[in-house]
């Protein structure tokens, strides 16, 4: 719905309210004796410009030559269709990106860029218009003239004279056209059937990444915000793109609304990589993990996202084969998924310490750390498994138990270290096995005379 | 003409083509590359001659470190070799357990090639393993899956067929009456067999091909220190006597002897 001047009328609609016979610019009075339910909302045209901001952002990710229109965008992506995989892949693939912005689109394409818009503008949903080099000339002979820009205040000229598309206004001398009507309409006119050049400014991308995303409605639950979060994260897909960029550390801000004068500070969420990435689904992915562990204090009206650690990164290649190079590469983005949701702590490495007592041969280290010691070299037994704490086994007889009588098949080995920082293991080990077949090593240990000899279970054979 | 001598004797070796599209009731699956197990009898009886990738191997068995490692030890030190990962999922049950440096060493592993994640909750390990089969990173996945529902497996066998590496998953030997979506099955148990010896009987409880009715039995490789074994009658001793020992760096008792040069030192 749009106000000019006193007159208020409705600007479009959609597929109910056009079953009910509301259409296009009908005044509103109008609209509502048709269908009393309706639901009116202003026109926001600083809204629309926004939108078309996120759209040429994420459009960034397809092609580095976007500049903006009125009402749309206008993209070369002669360049890209090689990269993309062809024209129709391509262009699903933007309308799946823009789709997840929350619009439709609707495509033109064409050799030259105003007969693309043309075609656009002339085209359905969900049904591209294409014009090939060969065929330019007839599909744009059959575009009525009102797309026209500069005819649209000569229409009723033209359609006086007989003039209803462009295929009528190219049989016209070109001399009259421009003597009547001005040398604007020519040249829009050659410009769209290419015998003009026609240079645009393409859109730069912002030097930094900061944008701010207002949400229609107050989110209460954090899971929601992962729709917001997709926005931010396709133009940010577009912006890392423009500048051959990759992104090591993300800031979502998270703005309560205000209540009264108490302002709520905002909440912070920050996301760090221990890679450089420039792939939307894997940040999506991660910031998902986030905001499934987040309860939020106060409800969320708006979102926005910073990014401050950005390096310029090469593409990855890809390789037709698995390596140990590409494993690395790969396992760290699944380390990184892992952490999101099952905490730092949870992927390790063990890397083996130069000390002769088992429970400190190990030291669990962060998975990206390199390995620095070497461990013990020993020609005994050693089992797979270590319990971080020995187990006291119950003693029948003399005879140590771990669910049947045990029954030793090797040792004593005698590991006694640790006089030197108050960790004194005094030990004979065994290794022994049980009637079920589980090969264990156990140790005994070593007190005074005359106490009782105490077994406990210290490790597993696999 | 009878209708004998029309019938060929065997249709794959009437047409090369035929080979890979006809399978007969005893014939093993011949599916994706697969890694040797190191056992000939096990190999023999395996599709595809060796572990199979891109699928689910079930373990069963009755109680952990009845030999399950030493058994995939030769497959899983072939692929540390060649540089892949390896990925040990423990679940909150095991938590007390952590693997030792030195005993992988022993089998050939170098646990610079080992990660290791610890899950507490079921539904996060069981998220945990799914993850990791689906990044296809790994060269062997060992997970230990106490309890899961069918639906779980399943899931795990479809997103195994992502990865070009084995998974294995450790299940406890109850499990056995319950059907599973894993493409090979292997109940795990001790045998003895002719008093002292002591073997692994591996029963493959579900594979690709036709039922194997006998169990395997395998001598598993003990590694070089079990040659030092206690004679049979002072094991079951009240006092475990020492048949062999080796001198030890702080045992003092022996150092005269190892100055002297007298006292054989064990070879590594």
């Amino acid at each position: 719905m749009q106000s000019i001047g006193n007159r208020r009328s409705v600007q479009m609609v959609n597929d109910a309210a056009r079953a009910k016979g509301i259409r296009a610019k009908q005044p509103v009075a109008t609209a509502l004796a048709l269908c009393s339910e309706l639901l009116l909302i202003e026109r926001d045209s600083s809204d629309e410009q926004n939108a078309l901001r996120e759209a040429a952002l994420c459009a960034l990710r397809f092609t580095p030559n976007v500049t903006l229109r009125r009402t749309g965008l206008l993209l070369e992506i002669a360049a890209s269709l090689r990269l993309f995989g062809g024209r129709r892949l391509l262009l699903g693939r933007l309308h799946q990106a823009l789709g997840a912005l929350g619009l439709n689109t609707v495509l033109g394409l064409a050799p030259t860029a105003q007969a693309a818009w043309l075609l656009a503008l002339a085209a359905m949903p969900q049904h591209p218009c294409w014009a090939s080099p060969n065929d330019l000339h007839t599909k744009l002979d059959a575009l009525p003239l009102h797309h026209l820009e500069t005819a649209k205040d000569h229409l009723q000229t033209l359609s006086g004279i007989g003039a209803k598309t462009l295929g009528d206004l190219r049989r016209l001398p070109r001399a009259g056209l421009a003597r009547r009507f001005g040398p604007d309409l020519l040249d829009q006119f050659d410009r769209a059937y290419g015998l003009m050049p026609d240079p645009q400014i393409w859109v730069v991308a912002p030097e930094h990444f900061d944008i701010r995303l207002e949400l229609v409605a107050r989110v209460e639950n954090a899971q929601t915000l992962i729709f917001a979060g997709r926005r931010l994260m396709a133009q940010l897909g577009g912006w890392l793109t423009a500048r051959h960029a990759a992104v090591s550390t993300l800031t979502f801000t998270l703005h309560h609304e205000t209540w009264g004068r108490s302002a709520q500070s905002p909440t912070l969420l920050i996301i760090r990589l221990s890679q450089p990435s420039r792939d939307p689904e894997h940040l999506i992915g991660l910031l998902g993990e986030r905001l499934r562990q987040l309860t939020l204090s106060a409800p969320v009206e708006a979102l926005s996202l910073s990014v401050d650690d950005v390096s310029i990164a090469a593409i990855p290649n890809q390789e037709l084969f698995p390596t140990s190079q590409n494993d690395v590469m790969t396992l760290t983005r699944l380390i990184e998924k892992l952490c999101s949701r099952l905490g730092p702590q949870a992927i390790r490495r063990i890397q083996p310490m130069n000390d002769h007592r088992p429970e400190k041969a190990w030291e669990s280290v962060d998975p990206t750390q390199r390995a620095l010691h070497a461990g013990v070299n020993t020609a005994a037994p050693r089992p797979i498994w270590l319990m971080k704490t020995p187990q006291a086994l119950t003693v029948r007889d003399h005879h140590p138990i771990y669910q049947t009588p045990l029954a030793l098949l090797a040792g004593p080995e005698r590991i006694e270290a640790g006089w030197w920082d108050d960790g004194l293991a005094a030990r004979d080990y065994y290794v022994a096995e049980n009637v079920e077949g589980q090969l264990l090593w156990i140790y005994r240990e070593r007190k005074a005379l005359g106490q009782h000899h105490a077994w406990y279970l210290h490790g597993i054979f696999g | 003409m009878t209708i004998s001598s029309l019938l060929p004797v065997s249709l794959p070796h009437l047409h090369p083509r035929l080979r890979d599209r006809l399978w007969r009731g005893d014939m093993l699956a011949s599916g994706p590359i697969s890694i040797p197990s190191g056992f000939k009898a096990l190999d023999k009886e395996l599709p595809g001659d060796g572990w199979p990738t891109r699928c689910l191997t079930e373990l069963l068995l009755p109680a952990p470190g009845i030999g399950e490692m030493r058994l995939l030890s030769y497959g899983l030190s072939s692929l540390a070799c060649k540089g892949r990962q390896i990925i040990v999922l423990i679940s909150g049950e095991d938590e007390n357990r952590v693997p030792y440096p030195d005993g992988w060493a022993q089998l050939g592993i170098d646990t610079k090639q080992l990660v290791v994640i610890y899950t507490r909750r079921p539904a996060d390990h069981l998220w945990a393993i799914e993850q990791s089969l689906r990044s296809a990173v790994f060269g062997a996945l060992l997970a230990w899956v106490p309890q899961a529902r069918p639906e779980a497996l399943r899931r795990l066998q479809l997103a195994a067929a992502n990865a070009a590496g084995l998974s294995f998953v450790f299940r406890p030997a109850r499990v056995r009456q319950e059907s599973t979506p894993a493409a090979l099955r292997l109940l795990l148990s001790r045998a003895d067999v002719e008093g002292q010896q002591r073997f692994l009987s591996v029963q493959l409880l579900k594979r690709r091909g036709p039922v194997l009715g006998r169990p395997l039995l395998l001598t598993l490789p003990e590694s070089r220190p079990f040659r030092m074994r206690l004679p049979a009658q002072a094991a079951m001793s009240s006092n475990p006597v020492s048949a062999v020992t080796f001198p030890h760096v702080v045992d003092r008792s022996l150092l005269p002897d190892i100055a002297s040069g007298s006292h054989p030192t064990p070879t590594t």
